[in-house]
């Protein structure tokens, strides 16, 4: 009975992985090739380098359940140069992780969405661009993280987060969160989304603190 | 008779419209005139810099792709080549009547492929278009009528369908599961879009199945023909402006600027007494 429930876990757990966005690969690509085209070599090189990492990374973690914070940021990372090679001066980012959480566990690609969804939503949806924040830190009941943006004029002049969350369509990203922290953590885990400072949408995260090793 | 192809091409990243740009300038007798990282610049550049093709993004800041095409008046509408990084909007696409689309990463010989296509296309419409002007030199209504029975062989018009004949003072039209029912006097103007009508209505464009002739019809007479396929509200011109070879540009009230041709004009001559 108890493995017929850790199946069906398991098999929710694989349903709600994240999945490599084929837009970004193929833009991806476009991207090389114009470098390419461009005789800016040394620029395809390492554009080519950081998918190369990322595609590892997302391999890699085929399989894992959670991965270290600092892990996760920096697949992140290279997520975001290689946007920033696409949006040019319309993309900003800042991390601002607390360095007494950065070694505890959460769950892999838990954030790659929530990012994805802010540079679709917000940057992609702005002329102006924007700028997304990534920021951690531990709190009483574990660790907290948080995703922002500055939203897009459009969304933020009309109001409150339930509308904010509607319009930026980050409905189904967030239940897809939602499930994965309530399999993992049970009550402990949870994600909501309120209005950011920075005008767009803020997707607030908290979750129990757990050693990565515990995970075995 | 010039054959320079005059392109434009719209994409909110700068590296991708660079890249298309460098491609595109290596076709024979193609010449590229205009640059845009959004919808709205695009819609902006093309009133002063009008182009025979317009290579266009579809995920774009503002105003989208599709955004882009329903704001053009048909009548000045350049060929559509739909560039973008993935497939899941091809069928809209056709049904705007694209002459093709192009899927990122770009190579050099599928993108001369659809500017071969829009060439095509292109020399068909401007014979269709010398037809025309012969047809109002000599006065002859019926020429007219078979010039565009001979466009909609081509595919450049729309082809006629089936409305309604009862008389209200709304047009009814259908969105999905619902009908809006929108007052005569609230349209700015109407063009003809392949196989549908688009209602310019409040910064709005309303998509409705129907005939050039029978949407007419129904009209009251505040309403006026002015090109092969625009219809526009007279109540909203604010300013005609004369152009060339007897064309005029009617700036509306609601922002847009559109075509007069010279066989239509006399239906804006009262306004200009």
């Amino acid at each position: 009975m108890i493995i017929a429930k850790s199946e069906t876990r398991d098999a929710q757990l694989k349903l709600l992985r994240y999945q490599l966005n084929p837009h970004f690969l193929f833009n991806t690509l476009n991207s090389v090739t114009a470098l390419i085209a461009a005789e800016r070599h040394d620029d395809a090189k390492s554009m080519l380098a950081k998918l190369s990492a990322f595609l590892r990374f997302s391999l890699d973690s085929d399989g894992k359940y959670v991965v270290s914070l600092n892990e996760e940021c920096d697949a992140l990372e290279l997520y975001l140069d290689i946007e920033r090679v696409r949006f040019a001066d319309r993309l900003e980012v800042e991390f601002s992780i607390d360095p007494a959480v950065s070694h505890l566990a959460v769950p892999s690609f838990l954030l790659q969405p929530l990012v994805e969804n802010s540079i679709k939503h917000a940057i992609g949806r702005s002329e102006e661009g924007g700028k997304i924040r990534v920021s951690a830190q531990a709190i009483d009941q574990g660790i907290q993280i948080r995703v922002e943006d500055t939203g897009n004029t459009e969304a933020a002049s009309r109001g409150d987060s339930a509308v904010l969350e509607k319009v930026d369509g980050a409905g189904v990203g967030l239940r897809n969160t939602r499930e994965r922290l309530k399999n993992l953590y049970g009550d402990s885990g949870d994600v909501s989304s309120s209005r950011s400072e920075l005008g767009g949408l803020q997707i607030n995260i908290t979750m129990p603190a757990v050693e990565v090793l515990q995970y075995g | 008779m010039a054959d320079i192809m005059t392109v434009a091409i719209v994409d909110d990243e700068p590296l991708s419209l660079d890249y298309l740009k460098g491609i595109v300038a290596k076709v024979p007798d193609t010449e590229v005139v205009g640059l845009y990282k959004n919808g709205r610049e695009a819609l902006t550049g093309l009133l002063t810099t009008p182009v025979d093709v317009l290579f266009l993004d579809i995920q774009m800041p503002g105003f989208n792709g599709f955004d882009v095409v329903k704001r053009l008046q048909s009548d000045a509408m350049p060929l559509i080549v739909f560039a973008t990084a993935f497939d899941d909007f091809a069928l809209q696409a056709f049904e705007l009547h694209a002459v093709d689309y192009i899927l990122k990463p770009f190579e050099n010989p599928r993108v001369e492929e659809a500017l071969g296509r829009a060439r095509e296309r292109w020399l068909s419409q401007r014979y269709l278009d010398d037809m025309e002007d012969r047809a109002a030199e000599s006065g002859k209504a019926p020429a007219l009528a078979a010039m565009e029975a001979a466009r909609v062989k081509v595919g450049a018009d729309a082809k006629f369908s089936g409305l309604s004949a009862d008389h209200i003072a709304k047009l009814p039209i259908k969105d999905g599961q619902q009908t809006v029912l929108l007052e005569y006097e609230m349209i700015d103007w109407i063009d003809a879009a392949g196989d549908y009508m688009c209602v310019h209505a409040g910064g709005e464009t309303h998509i409705l199945r129907s005939t050039m002739k029978e949407l007419e019809q129904r009209l009251p007479a505040y309403f006026a023909r002015i090109h092969r396929s625009t219809i526009v509200n007279v109540n909203r011109i604010e300013r005609v402006e004369g152009l060339p070879k007897g064309e005029a540009l009617l700036h509306t009230s609601s922002g847009s600027a559109l075509k007069v041709s010279r066989n239509y004009r006399v239906a804006i001559q009262h306004l200009l007494a």
